[in-house]
């Protein structure tokens, strides 16, 4: 039997290498939980005041504004050192409470309540599922919940699980819908969602009261440069 | 090549026997776990089983790949087999398989009753949907990595070291999870230190004087 690793495998430089590889892995893990107990521990002992700068007036609007006597308030430039998370920055923590929790940057499930009011996007059949519960009341004045289940694909909004509406393959949603979702559950109509489709370049507009979807205009290939990451309130840096 | 399995398997059935019955125990408390699960009163009984339970297995590993490593270079045993038209790299690689399926052994019941489990116990809500596959890819890597360690630790003739070594070794990097989490980053990380592993030991093992 031929030897299956040879000659570059055998160098001695491979096993230099090799070795400074494993070495490298294994001292930066250390030197990981060093640097965490001391940031951690800067943070906690820190005084407040030390944690954040206000200039006022900035200096960065004119003289002749900033001492125009009629001025209200002047310029203000403020920076603060972000709050520490402390264990919910390690990777498990934010793996298990943060990326994969429902509305998390890599879960499907758009917010889950319970399994009558949850929201998800089915890889399966490329459908937003929406599942909520509508009072409605009856002919004798008393009032029965029902629960409404609402697939949503590009071309429309079924009651059940149809092909017809069509299949999102990589779509994002305006989370500020979802934090606005209980008012308008409230009020009793929903208000529209705005969603954009990665993969088709589409943006569109979720009515669901009326059950319809509207498509915007495909994005030209001239802005593959302009891809939007995010809808409503921006969170990644 | 089947022979030589054969070998290193009936020299370390012990890890064998462990893997299977800690496979099982494994199982019964995942199972007790999301059963009887009542988040105001949580089983920690069973979840106490379960950290040490974890904590032996993961030392089992890497002392299986020590113990491998060891035994051959106090015993003379891939001095033996060189006489014996048997090429020094399929001494290693026997062992780096019998290293795999003890790992397989322990695992590939676990994730299936992983995956089960998802199914029964959890909402009709793609919720889990990719996890159990990305804990179980990370949990495959993290085992054979540890048994690399034990490889490269047991590869001497002085009975502190490997045991020690491949310990404390262990110790320091199994909290590579609870740094990286789950997913492609700890991956990568994990496949690297594998290969730079392996390829340590292969030339360990192959550049040392019977």
């Amino acid at each position: 039997m031929k030897p299956l690793i040879k000659g570059p495998a055998l160098n001695y430089p491979v096993k230099v290498f090799a070795t400074g590889f494993v070495v490298l892995t294994l001292l930066s893990i250390p030197l990981f939980w060093f640097r965490f107990i001391c940031q951690t521990s800067l943070s906690v002992r820190m005084p407040d005041d030390a944690k954040g700068v206000r200039i006022e007036p900035s200096s960065l609007v004119p003289p002749e504004f900033e001492n125009d006597p009629n001025v209200v308030s002047h310029s203000i430039v403020s920076a603060s050192i972000p709050e520490e998370k402390g264990l919910l920055s390690l990777g498990i923590f934010d793996y298990f409470f943060i990326a994969r929790f429902p509305g998390g940057r890599r879960s499907n499930v758009y917010f889950f309540h319970s399994d009558r009011d949850c929201m998800y996007f089915d890889k399966k059949t490329g459908q937003i599922v929406h599942l909520y519960t509508e009072k409605q009341i009856m002919p004798d004045k008393t009032t029965k919940e029902k629960i409404v289940q609402l697939y949503i694909g590009p071309e429309g909004v079924s009651e059940t699980p149809a092909s017809t509406v069509g299949r999102f393959i990589s779509p994002i949603i305006d989370r500020g819908w979802i934090e606005n979702r209980w008012v308008d559950i409230r009020w009793k109509k929903l208000r529209d969602l705005i969603l954009y489709d990665k993969k088709l370049r589409c943006f569109f507009k979720i009515n669901f009261n009326q059950r319809t979807v509207i498509k915007g205009p495909k994005l030209g290939e001239d802005y593959r440069r302009h891809e939007p990451i995010q809808i409503g309130i921006l969170k990644k840096k | 090549m089947y022979a030589l399995i054969k070998r290193e398997i009936q020299d370390h059935i012990a890890y064998f026997i462990g893997a299977a019955v800690f496979s099982v125990v494994f199982i019964i408390i995942s199972f007790s776990l999301i059963s009887r699960y009542d988040s105001r009163n949580p089983p920690v009984f069973l979840i106490g089983l379960g950290v040490p339970a974890a904590t032996i297995v993961i030392f089992g590993i890497c002392a299986m790949g020590a113990t491998q490593m060891y035994l051959d270079r106090t015993r003379k045993i891939s001095a033996l087999l060189s006489t014996l038209a048997v090429s020094r790299n399929r001494i290693l690689l026997a062992r780096i398989i019998t290293g795999i399926l003890t790992i397989l052994i322990l695992l590939v019941p676990l994730t299936i009753a992983a995956g089960i489990l998802v199914r029964i116990f959890t909402p009709p809500v793609p919720m889990f949907t990719g996890m159990v596959f990305e804990i179980s890819i990370t949990v495959y890597l993290m085992a054979f990595a540890c048994y690399c360690i034990g490889l490269q630790t047991g590869w001497n003739s002085n009975p502190l070291t490997p045991s020690l070594g491949a310990l404390f070794l262990t110790c320091i990097f199994i909290p590579l999870i609870l740094i990286k989490g789950f997913g492609v980053h700890i991956v990568v990380i994990l496949v690297l230190f594998i290969v730079a592993s392996l390829l340590r030991t292969w030339h360990t093992f192959m550049k040392t004087s019977l």
